[in-house]
Order: structure tokens, then C-alpha cells, then sequence
């Protein structure tokens, strides 16, 4: 038999409430001062660093904006492009070749797992475009994932060649006249890889490291990083713009949007991404925090499919344009967070038709629009929707039940049907929907990578064009667009092609979301990027206490 | 003894053939390819055989990997099962180190104030929602008052090296000068979360102290031992609590299935890098060799903590200890 320790026990309970006392004096003092450290609360884990693989924006935040850089850049806050490592480039008179001049002395990372023996030259550039082109490429070959972007645009058969001219010249050979290709350069998945890097790798038979243990020239370099809790970085000390004036920047992987918040709030965070439109509101009651806002290049719209009835008839369509209340979506799912949408293309976007005449709304009208389409009695409808919040639409189940008020107006029952995020791309995709909510942020801010995708009839064989109509004069515009570079010749063109759209109404085009981050007013310079997402480039954080750590 | 040790054995090993039956027909169930180790290789083998291999598969490590990220889910497991393992250990310390008390406390003043305001309190903990309870507490605690932290095992402005994944021995373990401080910043990150966790297990333990030690309290040989003169504090610490322990073991090793499924809904509230959230995240993103290799590992764990709990009841239970 033992006897209970009594004793024990009550000296062991006030040794560990004095200890907590005691080392809960020095946490208050000390660690809330942070001021070398920049934590940015993002949505979710990346699935690799590799951002050739990847589509997704949270995976472009933690590895290409941080890690890597491009050839050209987006001018932060727009989207036209501006040299990167390329310090300059020449476009032939056909359009056809593209000469990149490159930076000298562009170092990449030294860290505990790789050492570059050189900086960056030409080699790499070739290295990188030709590994996700050829697939006899010693490093072509992946384990679960695929080159998704590389593909998506085209590039496979738009590149005939990339040729190294000298150790710091590159030239593109392209098939065809294409204006959007140095826009698509700027994007993430033309991150620039160091070619000694993975030779070293493959020397020691390691070449996944190269999706998990990135090398970059970028402004930050990979520390550590736990899934689903945090990615630690510090400043590239040899950075060709010069070393960032945050030391170390942190991405706090938190999920929730109300988590997010209340870590803003707590100061545990000194950036969240995605905030709802609710903290929106709540964060002007905090003096310490700012809205960044910025007119994002998106579109929030409901796709009709055109091979159903009653939606292959354009007057129904277009009686569905004049029932729907835009404004009363705007105030009631975005919070005023956007505006209505009247063509595809955002107002902010070059290319925008300003002289479009909009479908204002109008029951009436919808009314008579359908009776002159033979229902006079109204139909029933389906619209399809998804559960995920996203940038363009913060709640599509919200929208898609004003959108069921304002279609009973005119005698049109819809049924709403919610389905998780990929079964509903997935069914989208092959055309089972009716109608459906849908959204598109674009990659390279192009008007192109909105029109071609989203309504050509090529799409609807890919199935991201889901309202499966195939204009052939709309795409023979935009097509022809695409060879043109001269920016004002281009812009007639979209301007028809918008035109037609508006004619057709293959969709009701509902809103472009404003893109808002919550920053801590400590942290100076932050700016989003049109296309979504973080870039701590040159971002600052005002300096208050002594650093905690030396 | 020994005999009951193997009895215990063989219900262990009988119930973890039960569970990879059960996971097996699961593997059949999930599209093709999903966790193709499993697979065996060749087509016209029977389902019997397809079973071995399995089992063959699983006890050589080869649990597949993740379709989401290509690492393997063994590893995965690994990198995620300690800071389960520290959020459930501190939560059930919690719960233990409080609900036993009161539940003393409530027998020792049975139908007084003490025990109803005991008893009424435990009954709105165990009946308490944890997903709006610990928002409450996050709101109160952290975002208005800022005594505790929000979210994560650490701030920040740490770096700790992960050597165990256990963030209380890792931060002791590191070599920076602030391993202290971040010693205590990772016992603050626990308290909210812990509590949580913690609240229907104490408010389970309470009620089952109480009515174990009332039953206790009013046997022959308290009541002579209290005639004898011995103190109070002797006589419910040290005679009264050690008969009243069987029932509270009992529970408390029930209630370990409960904090691990608890755990899934504490880590989302408090983004908590553990068990429950890679679990989560596997089955919203239909990452079938995930759901799978988590399904099987949480299950052997609350096996294994069952069959434990159960040898150590034997102990303390002398009928069983001595009949042998």
C-alpha cells in the first residue's frame, strides 16, 4: 500500500501557480514586443512551394510572392507589368520573339540545405520554362501534381523555343502573335527556379526537395515550415533590391475568418487576408487597425446554360437580367464591399466597354420579356451553388436566395441546390447544371484571361465556359484581339465583343467584389495585388518597443 | 495477474483484427488508386488474400500517402499526434486536478449549498455546447480582456526548433536564450484550449467522485475510523478517496475516446496543429489514404489507452489483484 502524498500535492499546486505568476509577469513584459517579426494570418497550407504546380492562390502566397521572382512583375496595386529580373525586353515586329535582358549579380538564397555556387543567369531561365514544357525533362516528371497553369494558357504550343542568346540574354520563339504573353510571364507559375540547385538535388537522388525545400531569388527564404500551423521566413539577406526591413515574416495558418479576426484583434496577427464583410464594418471601431481596399480584377455571375431550356431562348435571358436586383445583392451579401457588374470585364479593367448600355432592373419589363418568350406563366429553375466562401462571392447561398426573391416577382420558381466546392466544379464542368453561381479572378489581368476562358467556344469543350454558349463572332473577336498588341486597337475589338455579350446575355453578370485586407496600423507600405492575395515586398513595420530578441 | 494481462492481450489484439477488418472493407469502398500500397498487386487474388497483404502493408509502414501532398501518411500521423497527445494530456490533468476535488468537495457537504451549487454547475458543464463555449471563452478571455492568447501551440516571435513535437519539452530543449520565456508562452497557449477540452470530462469526473465517495463516506469503516479520531483530512484523502478511486479510473479511461473526439472540434476554434484538424482537412478534401491512415491510427490509440486503463484498474482493485 502506498499512502497518498498529500503533501506533495499541495506543494506541487503552489509551485505551479507561483511559476505561472512569475512567468506570466514576464510574458506580459516581453512578448508582445515583436517588432522584427511581420505575422500574416493566411487562409490555409500550401500544398507544395512549388508554385509550377499549383493553381491555387494560397500556395502562390507562400511561395512564388515570397520565395521567387519572375522575369516582369505586376506594378503592385495594377495590373500592367514592370521589369523584374529581366531588366528590359525587346518584342519583335511580328509579335513573334520575345528578347528578355537580364540583371546581373541576382543572388538566390544560401540556406542550411543549399549554397549556390553562382548567381542567376540565363541558364535558369531556360531551365525553368523548359521543365514544365518537355516531358522528357530530367526534372519534368511530378508525383501528384501537375503543371495546371503552364497548361492552362497555352503555353505548351505557343512556345516553339526558348533559346539562351548569352549568359544574360533569353529569347522566346512563340508559334503565333500573342499579346497577352509577357502578362502571363508576370504570373506565379513562371517563378524562376535555379537550375544548380536541382542538379545538385538529382546528384543526391532528392528531387522532391525541390517542391518542399525551396531555392528562390526572392525577398524572403523558407525558415520552417509545420502544416497547418505555421510557415517561417526571414529576409533573403542578398536580395537584388536590397534586404526587406521586416527581419522575419510569418504566415499564422488559420482557416476560420472569425479566427483570423479576433487574432487582429488580440494583435497576434499583423495581417489577415479575406476578411467578411462583417469585420469590414467591425474594424472601424478600432483605431489601430486599417482597410486596405482595392478594386479587384473579379466577377461574381450567374451562368445560364444555353443548351437547356428555357435558357437557349435570348429572351429569357434577357428578361433574367431585368428581374434581378443588383444593388439589394450588393447591400446584402457584400455589405457594399462591390459594385454592380454590367459586362465581364470590371470598370477598373482597360479594356471595360464604357459605353455599354446596362440591363437596369426592371420586373416589368422582365415580365414582358417573357410573355414574348411564350411564358407568360413563368418556369420553373434550378441554380446550383457552393458552399466555400471565395473573394468574389462572400456568400453565394445568401445571393442565390435574393436572387430566388427577386425571380418570384416574375413567376419564376428557383430551386436552390448547395454542393461542396470540387463536386461542384467538377459537375459544372460537364454541363449537369441548369444555372449556377459562379465567379472567375483573374490570373495575369488580362481581358483576354477573362473573355477566352469564360465565354469562347473553346471553353465549352474545357468546360470553364459554363454557360456553354459558343458565339462564333464573339470569339473570332477576341481571338483576333489576342494577336494584336497596340493596347487602343485591342480595346475596339473587346468593346465589340462586350457588345455581343450584351446582346446575348449568356449570364447575368452580378458584381466585382472589392478586395480588402485588415492590416495592424503598425505595418507601413502593405499593398494588395489585383489578382488577389499577399506581397510583403517592401513592406515596413513602424518600430515601438526594444527588440525582444537579439 | 498474469492471466489478466493476457486476457487484456487477447481483447486487444482481437479488437484491432476487428478494426483492420473494418478499415480494409473501407479501402474497398474508396475509388480506385486511392492508397494503392494497400492494393495488392496482383488482380485475381480473393478478398482473404487481399486482406493479408494488406495487413502486410500496414505493419511494414506502408500506410500510402497523402493525394494532397505526397507525404506519407505515417509521417503525417507522426507530425501531427504530439500536439494532440499535449492538448489532451493538459486538458485531462485539468480535469482531474479539478473535478476530483469538487467532487470530494460536494460529497463532504452532501444536500448543503456547496454540493447543489456543485452538482447545478456540472450539470450546465456537461451539457454545454464546446464549439460556443470556447468562442465565448476566445471573446472574454482573449479578445477583450487579452489575457490569454487567441490561436496556435506559441507566439511567434519564438522560434522553436521541433525535436518531439511536444511544445512544452521542446521549447526546454532549445538552445535560444528566450527557451524559458517560450516555455511559459507555450503554457499560456494551452490554458484556453485545455479548459475547453477539459470542461465535459471535469464536469463528468465531479459527478462520479461525488457519488463514489458518498457511498464511500457512509460505510462501517469510515465511521470507526472516524470514532478512532483520525482527521478529517486524513480520513477523506487517504481512506476514503483510495476506495472511491476504481469507478473514477473507470471513467476517466472512458473518458479519454471522448477527448480525443473532442480534440477535432477544440483544435478548429483554437487552430490547434493537430490530430483533429489533419483529419478535418482530409475528409473536406476527400484525401481517402488521410481519412484512412487517421481512422486507424486514432483507433488503435483509443485501444490501446482502454486496454491500459483497464490493467490499471486491476491494480488498483485488490479482489482482482489477489484472486489470481
Amino acid at each position: 500500500m502506498f499512502s497518498f502524498p498529500v503533501y506533495l500535492l499541495k506543494s506541487l499546486f503552489f509551485w505551479l501557480i507561483f511559476s505561472l505568476l512569475i512567468g506570466g509577469c514576464q510574458y506580459r513584459d516581453k512578448a508582445k514586443v515583436r517588432d522584427d517579426v511581420l505575422v500574416y494570418c493566411s487562409e490555409g497550407s500550401p500544398e507544395t512551394f512549388n508554385p509550377q504546380l499549383s493553381t491555387s492562390g494560397v500556395t502562390f502566397d507562400a511561395s512564388s510572392r515570397t520565395i521567387y521572382n519572375r522575369l516582369v512583375e505586376f506594378e503592385p496595386g495594377t495590373s500592367s507589368v514592370r521589369p523584374a529580373l529581366a531588366h528590359s525586353w525587346d518584342i519583335s515586329d511580328d509579335g513573334k520573339a520575345y528578347t528578355f535582358y537580364l540583371r546581373d549579380n541576382v543572388q538566390f538564397h544560401s540556406t542550411a540545405y543549399f549554397e549556390p555556387s553562382r548567381p542567376f543567369n540565363a541558364d535558369d531561365v531556360v531551365f525553368t520554362f523548359v521543365k514544365q514544357s518537355n516531358p522528357n525533362h530530367p526534372f519534368h516528371k511530378t508525383k501528384a501534381l501537375r503543371y495546371s497553369y503552364f497548361e492552362a494558357m497555352g503555353l505548351g504550343g505557343l512556345i516553339e523555343q526558348i533559346k539562351k542568346v548569352d549568359s544574360h540574354t533569353v529569347r522566346f520563339y512563340l508559334t503565333r502573335a500573342e499579346s497577352p504573353f509577357l502578362a502571363t510571364l508576370a504570373m506565379d507559375f513562371a517563378s524562376i527556379m535555379s537550375r544548380e540547385y536541382a542538379y545538385r538535388l538529382a546528384e543526391a537522388d532528392n528531387i522532391e526537395a525541390l517542391d518542399n525545400q525551396p531555392i528562390g531569388t526572392g525577398p524572403f527564404q523558407l525558415v520552417r515550415y509545420q502544416p497547418d500551423a505555421y510557415i517561417r521566413y526571414k529576409a533573403h539577406p542578398d536580395y537584388w533590391q536590397g534586404e526587406q526591413a521586416i527581419g522575419n515574416l510569418v504566415f499564422a495558418i488559420t482557416p476560420d475568418p472569425s479566427l483570423r479576426f479576433a487574432r487582429l484583434v488580440a494583435g497576434e496577427c499583423d495581417v489577415m487576408t479575406n476578411p467578411l464583410p462583417v469585420h469590414i464594418t467591425a474594424a472601424q471601431d478600432y483605431p489601430n487597425l486599417n482597410v486596405s481596399s482595392e478594386a479587384g480584377l473579379n466577377v461574381a455571375y450567374l451562368a445560364m446554360n444555353t443548351r437547356k431550356p428555357p435558357f437557349d431562348d435570348r429572351l429569357v435571358r434577357r428578361a433574367l437580367n431585368h428581374a434581378i436586383d443588383k444593388t439589394a445583392i450588393i447591400n446584402a451579401v457584400y455589405s457594399k464591399t462591390a459594385i454592380p457588374a454590367i459586362t465581364p470585364l470590371p470598370p477598373n479593367m482597360w479594356a471595360h466597354n464604357h459605353s455599354a448600355t446596362k440591363y437596369e432592373y426592371n420586373p416589368q419589363k422582365a415580365r414582358e420579356l417573357l410573355a414574348e418568350a411564350g411564358y407568360s406563366n413563368g418556369f420553373d429553375m434550378v441554380i446550383w451553388t457552393m458552399s466555400a466562401q471565395r473573394a468574389y462571392n462572400p456568400n453565394a447561398k445568401r445571393m442565390a436566395e435574393l436572387i430566388q426573391q427577386d425571380l418570384a416577382q416574375v413567376n419564376v420558381k428557383v430551386e436552390i441546390v448547395t454542393y461542396e466546392y470540387g463536386a461542384f466544379l467538377r459537375r459544372v464542368r460537364k454541363g449537369e447544371h441548369q444555372s449556377a453561381l459562379l465567379g472567375w479572378i483573374s490570373d495575369n489581368g488580362d481581358p483576354d484571361n477573362f473573355l477566352t476562358p469564360l465565354l469562347s467556344c473553346p471553353s465549352t469543350v474545357t468546360g470553364t465556359n459554363a454557360s456553354f454558349w459558343c458565339d462564333p463572332l464573339f470569339t473570332q473577336l477576341v481571338s483576333q484581339a489576342r494577336a494584336l498588341s497596340d493596347k487602343n486597337l485591342r480595346s475596339d475589338y473587346y468593346d465589340q465583343a462586350q457588345q455581343v455579350f450584351l446582346n446575348e446575355v449568356p449570364w447575368v453578370p452580378v458584381a466585382h467584389a472589392t478586395q480588402h485586407t485588415i492590416t495592424r496600423a503598425r505595418v507601413k507600405n502593405f499593398k494588395l495585388i489585383p489578382s488577389g492575395g499577399a506581397y510583403f515586398n517592401g513592406v515596413s513595420l513602424q518600430k515601438k518597443g526594444v527588440k525582444a530578441v537579439d | 495477474m498474469i492471466s489478466l494481462f493476457l486476457k487484456q492481450l487477447g481483447i486487444l489484439l482481437s479488437s484491432l483484427i476487428a478494426l483492420t477488418v473494418f478499415t480494409f472493407c473501407l479501402t474497398l469502398l474508396f475509388p480506385d488508386d486511392s492508397i494503392p500500397v494497400l492494393q495488392s498487386p496482383i488482380e485475381s487474388t480473393n478478398l482473404v488474400e487481399q486482406y493479408l497483404y494488406y495487413l502486410n502493408q500496414l505493419f511494414n509502414g506502408n500506410w500510402g500517402s497523402s493525394q494532397l501532398r505526397g507525404s506519407e501518411v505515417l509521417r503525417d500521423f507522426l507530425l501531427y499526434f504530439p500536439a494532440t497527445a499535449e492538448l489532451a494530456t493538459i486538458s485531462l490533468l485539468f480535469a482531474i486536478s479539478v473535478g476530483v476535488p469538487l467532487g470530494i468537495l460536494a460529497a463532504e457537504n452532501k444536500n448543503k449549498w456547496q454540493d447543489k451549487l456543485v452538482v447545478s454547475t456540472t450539470l450546465i458543464g456537461y451539457s454545454m455546447p464546446i464549439f460556443w463555449w470556447g468562442m465565448l471563452l476566445v471573446l472574454l478571455f482573449s479578445v477583450t480582456l487579452g489575457f490569454t492568447p487567441v490561436a496556435s501551440r506559441l507566439g511567434f516571435e519564438y522560434d522553436i526548433l521541433p525535436v518531439t513535437g511536444f511544445m512544452l519539452i521542446d521549447t526546454l530543449l532549445s538552445d535560444q536564450e528566450y527557451a524559458v520565456e517560450a516555455f511559459y508562452d507555450a503554457l499560456y497557449h494551452l490554458i484556453l484550449p485545455a479548459i475547453v477540452l477539459g470542461t465535459i470530462p471535469l464536469a463528468i469526473f465531479t459527478r462520479v467522485t461525488r457519488s463514489a465517495m458518498i457511498d464511500v463516506l457512509s460505510s462501517d469503516y469510515i465511521r470507526s475510523a472516524r470514532a478512532k479520531g483520525l482527521t478529517h483530512t486524513r480520513l477523506v484523502w487517504l481512506h476514503a478517496l483510495r476506495n472511491a478511486m476504481l469507478p473514477i479510473v473507470t471513467v476517466i479511461g472512458l473518458q479519454i475516446s471522448v477527448l480525443i473526439t473532442g480534440t477535432l472540434i477544440t483544435e478548429t476554434i483554437f487552430s490547434w496543429p493537430g490530430l483533429g484538424k489533419w483529419l478535418l482537412e482530409a475528409v473536406y478534401r476527400r484525401d481517402f489514404a488521410t481519412i484512412h491512415g487517421g481512422i486507424l491510427s486514432v483507433a488503435i490509440i483509443i485501444l490501446v489507452i482502454n486496454v491500459l486503463v483497464e490493467l490499471l484498474s486491476y491494480y488498483l482493485n485488490p479482489k482482482l489483484r489477489f484472486s489470481v
